[in-house]
């Protein structure tokens, strides 16, 4: 109990000393990209072609947002700085880097990311279902010439001589 | 042009917005729900009724994203991650024994601001004059923001915040929220007439 009590609290402390809100931005689009598309495909009651597209295209939303946030997060740290020297509000750094970071992020999750997700879904999508697609379909397998090939012929009963057939035993 | 851009950036109304995250939030979740079921419209690859589906699918979630956010991950998640907190870190100068995760958080603030600052400001009549960081402490948590340039924050405290919100956006948003929307969509989608009474898919 001792243990976890340290650990909580070494934890705890960690991330309230180094709390950087880009974690967990990143961590919510790594789950949201793994789930999302996890339960549209358990969404039994949408034909499969609607839900192949609906998790691909939110398996890329979460992928390219987790991107996003990252440039995001070093677009905001690079421009923050010059712009407060160049106003000479050095104090207000902080200010204009929240603000800098909701104007970026709201842009870039209501006209970035969906525009990349329209660009690369489809393309993305079939490639990864050619396979599936190029197969073809309602092909019998092929049957071998068993005679051709001397292979076992199955007895034919209509063919079958009487035992005593040919015999002469005995004369 | 660079003072108007400043002027901007700068603005009190709008820095207090940007730096509030529930705001922050409801705005991005606002911008998502309108902004991703357009541009899924607008992508003419793909069949109409499958540009409904994840249309209305991409919209639902949002909102149910924004409700669950509101709801479940900034209220029930944040106390409820700050008080197992207290109960697992027995060591009380590592995180006092605050009322709740707003009372911490009200503390916080007022830790960070300057001193002179501190003692005109409206939370401090929220901080309890009795609360000591352990029950040898001489003074009160109130009297060390009163007197003191630079309080404990007991970072903790933060950090159980930061957990909980970590941990109730991953279970509320990623998992409850796909849940819903896959119960609720397609009643939705056929009280829209984008959808036939039809029985089971492919």
């Amino acid at each position: 109990m001792t243990t976890l009590s340290k650990s909580c609290e070494n934890i705890c402390t960690y991330l309230g000393k180094n709390n950087n809100a880009l974690y967990g931005a990143l961590t919510i689009a790594l789950s949201k990209g793994i789930l999302r598309p996890t339960y549209t495909m358990m969404d039994k009651k949408q034909d499969r072609k609607s839900r192949v597209y609906t998790a691909f295209r939110e398996g890329t939303t979460g992928a390219v947002a987790f991107g996003s946030y990252l440039l995001t997060n070093h677009f905001v740290e690079k421009m923050a700085k010059p712009i407060c020297e160049r106003a000479k509000i050095p104090e207000k750094l902080s200010q204009v880097k929240s603000t800098l970071s909701l104007i970026s992020v709201s842009l870039t999750a209501l006209f970035v990311i969906p525009m990349i997700c329209n660009l690369v879904t489809k393309p993305l999508m079939d490639l990864c279902t050619r396979k599936k697609n190029n197969a073809p379909v309602n092909i019998e397998p092929v049957k071998p010439d068993r005679k051709a090939y001397n292979l076992y012929q199955p007895i034919s009963y209509n063919n079958v001589k009487p035992f005593n057939y040919g015999m002469r035993v005995g004369l | 042009m660079i003072d108007k851009i400043t002027a901007v950036l700068t603005n009190p109304a709008f820095v207090n917005f940007a730096q509030n995250t529930k705001a922050t939030v409801a705005t991005e979740s606002m911008f998502k729900a309108v902004g991703r079921p357009a541009f899924i419209m607008m992508d003419k690859k793909v069949d109409k009724d499958t540009r409904r589906y994840a249309a209305v699918k991409e919209g639902l979630y949002q909102l149910l994203c924004l409700g669950i956010y509101m709801t479940l991950v900034s209220v029930f998640f944040k106390n409820a991650g700050f008080k197992l907190a207290q109960k697992l870190i027995k060591n009380e100068k590592a995180l006092p024994a605050f009322k709740n995760a707003d009372e911490y958080e009200n503390y916080l603030k007022l830790a960070r601001m300057p001193l002179k600052d501190r003692k005109s400001n409206n939370l401090l009549s929220k901080i309890p004059d009795t609360l000591k960081e352990d029950k040898f402490s001489k003074t009160t948590l109130k009297e060390d923001l009163l007197a003191k340039e630079n309080p404990k924050l007991y970072e903790a405290g933060k950090g159980a915040i930061e957990l909980s919100y970590l941990a109730g956006s991953v279970i509320g948003l990623a998992w409850i929220a796909s849940e819903i929307s896959n119960k609720v969509l397609h009643p939705i989608m056929r009280t829209m007439g984008f959808e036939k009474n039809k029985k089971g898919g492919v």
